[in-house]
């Protein structure tokens, strides 16, 4: 049977606004989870402004190179049912690596900080969306499957069903789902990706299936005695649409102009996050080093280490 | 289609007013001035290897800055109901006098100037500028 795609984006949107007030409701009556009106306001106009900024040229050019890789693919996948679910989850594992990948590498994490840039968690927050990296990202991980034989349109469909799923994972309402945190991406496991506590950094890139962290080792898991404190490692002092959608790329901008050499210019560019020629800047992995020492030094404080025993 | 486009659009942007407006009238849109107690909540979590000796407050509850006494300070400003902090050294920083307020510009495109206004102002100016 034919499988037919329909604009699962159009239906969804109302079921968006709609959802954003009843958790509004539900955060204020309940007094759990938060809600700051200018955080709101930025994080709902980024979502409006990146459903407008592929139609300046981005989706043209994905559209073109995801159609010339069909035309060269390396087999007649079917446009069935299992097809669709195999395409899903291929996708799922394309965004788990390129999820990753925008933490640990710049040039990406200047278009995916705008996600990460609200000090608040709440469903207004999943709307917060860049407006740059529309095309690179979709053009690096998802033609592949494209030129091994998968539909253009089905592969635009399983990644548009991956992200309407990721909507509802952004609320502090919802706690712990039982065994269904085993396999999925929940509320819970996503409020860990969203913290910048150091224990949760880089942790639970999922999209869909938590299994890929689990198998690839970057799963963490949400503690009762530490609350996820949101947003990112040097948060924005501001709400301004333009300087939260370009303050990353303008950084990067500033330290390729003020390089010495090639290898501090790729650095920049392309290192992880918080990479500086000297080490005078952090890194997440220096946050977390930083953590565990000064853990250390103060569990050390708490408890001298006890006299040898005599053997 | 580019009718429709406009439509959808400013559909959009009225359903996004609705939204903010909802959250406006259920949560209140301003956040608390900046106390000693948040600042310094906020300071251990974001750089919890900076100590504050001194701080300054601004009067209008915006900012507070802060110097651990060793050449390094911290500047923690009030961002909706949350902070914002960043910590520098005394030359990362354009620190400037007007009247009895201290502005402060740090060249990061995430960090906005930051003005404070309190009556010893231009002693942590002089800090500041290392005199």
């Amino acid at each position: 049977m034919e499988f037919n795609y329909p604009n699962i984006i159009a239906w969804a949107v109302p079921a968006f606004a709609i959802l954003v007030l009843i958790e509004v409701f539900a955060a204020r009556m309940l007094k759990r989870g938060r809600y700051e009106a200018r955080d709101s306001a930025a994080s709902l106009f980024m979502g409006f402004g990146s459903e407008i900024a592929p139609l300046l040229g981005g989706a043209a050019i994905v559209g073109a190179v995801f159609f010339a890789a069909y035309e060269f693919r390396l087999f007649d996948i079917p446009n069935t049912w299992w097809a669709v679910l195999i395409c899903f989850v291929l996708d799922d594992l394309r965004y788990y690596w390129w999820h990753r990948i925008s933490h640990e590498r710049r040039w990406f994490w200047a278009s995916h900080i705008v996600h990460h840039s609200s000090q608040h968690y709440n469903l207004t927050t999943a709307l917060r969306q860049t407006w740059t990296g529309q095309i690179l990202g979709p053009i690096l991980f998802k033609t592949p499957r494209v030129f091994l034989g998968f539909h253009p349109l089905m592969v635009l469909f399983v990644g548009a069903i991956n992200l309407l799923y990721q909507f509802w994972i952004h609320t502090e309402l919802i706690n712990r789902l039982g065994p269904f945190e085993w396999v999925f991406n929940t509320p819970s496991h996503h409020r860990v990706h969203h913290a910048t506590n150091p224990r949760y950094l880089d942790a639970n890139y999922a999209g869909t299936l938590i299994i890929w962290d689990r198998m690839f080792g970057t799963f963490t898991p949400e503690r009762d005695d530490e609350k996820p404190r949101y947003g990112i490692v040097k948060n924005l002092g501001t709400f301004n649409p333009l300087i939260i959608s370009f303050h990353e790329w303008i950084g990067i901008a500033k330290d390729v102009f003020s390089a010495k050499s090639l290898r501090d210019v790729i650095g920049y560019t392309f290192g992880p996050p918080g990479w500086s020629p000297d080490g005078s800047r952090m890194t997440s992995q220096m946050i977390k080093d930083r953590w565990r020492k000064i853990a250390r030094e103060e569990q050390e404080t708490r408890e001298p280490q006890a006299p040898i025993a005599a053997e | 289609m580019t009718g429709n486009l406009l439509l959808d659009s400013l559909i959009s942007l009225g359903a996004i007013a609705v939204m903010v407006g909802f959250v406006w009238r259920l949560f209140g849109g301003s956040g608390e001035p900046v106390s000693e107690g948040a600042a310094r909540d906020r300071l251990a979590f974001d750089e919890p290897d900076f100590h504050p000796a001194e701080w300054l407050f601004d009067a209008d509850g915006y900012a507070a800055l802060a110097t651990d006494g060793a050449g390094e300070f911290a500047i923690i400003i009030r961002k909706g109901d949350d902070l914002a902090t960043r910590r520098f050294a005394a030359d990362r920083v354009d620190a400037k006098m007007s009247a009895e307020t201290l502005v402060l510009r740090f060249g990061d495109p995430g960090f906005p100037p930051v003005r404070l206004r309190a009556p010893d102002a231009a002693d942590w100016a002089q800090k500041l500028r290392g005199l």
